[in-house]
């Protein structure tokens, strides 16, 4: 009898390592191919349509090559003091297993705030914020940038 | 129980090797760029290979003891219970990044050029897996010890 139930815990312990093992490989590749593929790369491609409003177009497009569907949100925000945002934009969206998903954010800020914070020395932050989160939201990795300036 | 015994003091070598030698090596073999970079981002590298090289001979020596001790003795049992709490501790270590404090939910921060970078992970339910594991080895030991008393028992009597 103790034996039986020895051997049915030793099974037991065998599914629990393995379920556990294969969530981590499949949860920590699709976070990981998630947050790289969302992270803007090269320089120069904003594209930003001076005018009143001043239009700060932000465009990424996360693709998620794993076998788990993912959650990104993200957020990009022109913060004064520390803390007080003066503009933001953010975007929840669910990016399915083997998808990727586009995301469009705009940063939309009058001229005369415009002329008062995007300048060169102007006590101003950029605040980028990603955050992934998979296998059934057990799992996240998020990512906090705080760029310093207003002509980045 | 010679066999146990060689057995045991074999592992016990490889443990200490692999837990004890190569994390006391590593730092020699980083460059002190990789030490500085480390330091900078959060990571407590030589607290994190001290910890495992800590780990590393409580269990080294967990192994030797488990080969001199009858598999019927109370101190077996313990000992077994012992190695498994300190993979766990190993674990817990491992995901926290070398904080055995954090469990599982690792934050650092990168400051470069202006810019800086607050990384959360949370791998809490990794932690909670490997409780779980732990907890059914604990049961799995104990009736196993069980098990080898009885097996152990002289016929007609009935192991205490």
């Amino acid at each position: 009898m103790i034996m039986k139930a020895s051997k049915i815990i030793g099974l037991l312990i065998t599914i629990v390592q393995l379920t556990g093992t294969v969530a981590m490989v499949l949860g920590m590749y699709t976070m990981v191919s998630v947050f790289s593929t969302a992270i803007p790369q090269g320089e120069g491609e904003i594209d930003i349509q001076i005018g009143d409003p001043v239009v700060i177009p932000f465009s990424i497009t996360p693709s998620n090559p794993g076998y788990l569907a993912a959650e990104l949100s993200v957020s990009i925000s022109l913060v004064v003091d520390g803390d007080e945002e003066i503009v933001s934009d953010s975007a929840e969206l669910v990016i399915p297993a083997m998808s990727q998903v586009p995301v469009d954010l705009e940063l939309s800020l009058s001229q005369a705030l415009a002329e008062e914070y995007l300048v060169e020395g102007a006590d101003v932050a950029w605040v980028i914020d990603m955050r992934v989160t998979t296998l059934y939201d057990l799992i996240s990795f998020s990512n906090t940038l705080t760029m310093s300036g207003g002509a980045q | 129980m010679a066999k146990n015994t060689t057995g045991a003091i074999i592992s016990a070598l490889i443990t200490l090797v692999i837990f004890v030698g190569i994390p006391y090596v590593a730092p020699s073999y980083l460059s002190p760029e990789i030490m500085t970079m480390a330091t900078e981002y959060g990571f407590d590298l030589p607290s994190l290979f001290n910890q495992m090289m800590m780990i590393g001979a409580v269990t080294a020596t967990l192994t030797l003891v488990k080969g001199f001790v009858d598999e019927t003795s109370i101190i077996s049992l313990l000992v077994t219970i012992a190695q498994n709490l300190s993979s766990l501790m190993f674990t817990v270590i491992l995901l926290g990044a070398g904080n055995i404090m954090s469990m599982g939910l690792t934050e650092f921060t990168i400051e470069e050029a202006g810019v800086t970078s607050l990384i959360r992970m949370d791998l809490r339910v990794f932690i909670y897996f490997t409780f779980g594991t732990i907890g059914l080895k604990v049961i799995q030991s104990y009736l196993e010890w069980i098990e080898a008393k009885r097996a152990g028992a002289p016929p007609g009597r009935i192991a205490a």
